[in-house]
């Protein structure tokens, strides 16, 4: 089934395309909503609640844009009320450390530390700023792109990920090495 | 191309959306520019490490088994969104104008209503007052020593019915001739 073929079957109400919307986009909504939130079981809800309303506003989808990037509106205005409704609480990482300290991978441990590191960081940016960073280095958006998503001007998306990379700068430790050209390639593949 | 221009465009470089003309001039700056093309080495290396770092963070990450079928039952069902999407935020922004609005209104109201109109007040540079109804109080005569001349004078100090206050002089022939003028006056300010 391709996307318009979905779409078509969205829009029908067959409840085989129910499946292959979680299927096929599920994880990866629930994956970027977890770093936009920080919490898993949150996260959860919030990629639930996304193909709720996609599905049931289906009939607005008109294929102007990629099913992923309406989806991913969708997404983002719902994390943005979530980021307003616990505004002044602190967002508890629960993403269980014994999953990372079981990988049969001890080689990597390093690169786990610091992907970990650089997660913590992010949490600490403002919304604004972890949505664009977020956006172009994990989703790969253009800066037209994530300009069009967040209804900005691309100037203001290139403000952002300047002053959010200069935070991070200022956040990580300097000896996981990623804003030296090579970054944490030269340290881990020797 | 310079060194503003070039880190101004970095960003699009790398996404390719620069015209082909651009992109050779930005190609040409980088090739002899040291420091841009260190800027653009560090901006794709940051890229691609906190891309893979990211991606390290998240793979482990399923969806709820449940997840399914907590959707289908959510659509059969009818429930709304555990997190709502549309609460009071959208009628706080036209909550907040009508407000407004009506602020401006009661205070322009209340402005209106109390406003009287003020009396002017003399500017220091208009023409000074004359003729006898201007003046209001003669508060001091201060000379009046006409002994050894020809002339009869006196000054008086005088206040005007808008609280100016200024000197009123007076001067006049003891034996006035028929043709001349027997009488000046002037004020001073």
């Amino acid at each position: 089934m391709n996307e318009a073929e979905l779409v078509a079957a969205l829009k029908s109400g067959n409840h085989l395309a129910v499946e292959q919307l979680v299927n096929r986009y599920g994880e990866r909504l629930l994956r970027s909503v977890y770093l936009l939130c920080g919490n898993e079981t949150d996260a959860q809800d919030l990629v639930q609640d996304t193909l709720l309303v996609a599905i049931r506003s289906a009939q607005r989808f008109h294929g102007r844009s990629a099913l992923y990037t309406w989806l991913y509106g969708i997404l983002l205005n719902l994390t943005r009320h979530y980021h307003r409704k616990r505004k002044g609480t602190i967002c508890s990482d629960n993403l269980p450390q014994q999953k990372l300290a079981e990988r049969p991978r001890p080689e990597h441990a390093d690169m786990d530390r610091a992907a970990f590191i650089l997660a913590d960081a992010i949490q600490r940016l403002s919304p604004a700023h972890r949505e664009v960073i977020i956006f172009r280095y994990y989703e790969g958006m253009k800066i037209a792109e994530i300009a069009s998503l967040v209804r900005t001007t691309p100037g203001t998306v290139k403000s952002r990920l300047h002053y959010a990379t200069r935070r991070l700068r200022e956040l990580i430790p300097k000896e996981l090495n990623l804003f030296r050209p090579g970054g944490t390639h030269k340290r881990t593949k020797p | 191309m310079n060194c503003k221009k070039c880190q101004k465009l970095l960003y699009e470089y790398i996404d390719e959306a620069l015209p082909p003309r651009t992109r050779a001039s930005f190609e040409e700056h980088v090739q002899g520019c040291h420091e841009c093309r260190q800027q653009l080495l560090r901006e794709q290396d940051f890229s691609g490490s906190t891309s893979e770092l990211l991606h390290r963070r998240t793979e482990s990450l399923r969806l709820r088994q449940d997840s399914q079928r907590g959707l289908l039952d959510a659509l059969q069902s009818g429930a709304s969104p555990r997190i709502r999407q549309y609460g009071w935020r959208p009628l706080l922004r036209p909550a907040v104008v009508l407000v407004t609005a009506a602020c401006f209104a009661i205070v322009a109201a209340v402005a209106l209503r109390g406003h009287k109109p003020a009396s002017p007040k003399p500017s220091p540079t208009a023409p000074p007052l004359r003729g006898p109804e201007s003046f209001l109080v003669c508060t001091a005569t201060i000379y009046a020593d006409e002994a050894k001349t020809d002339w009869i004078e006196r000054r008086m100090i005088v206040e005007t019915r808008n609280g100016r206050e200024g000197q009123l002089r007076i001067v006049a022939r003891k034996n006035p001739k028929p043709d001349q003028t027997n009488q000046k006056e002037e004020e001073q300010s």
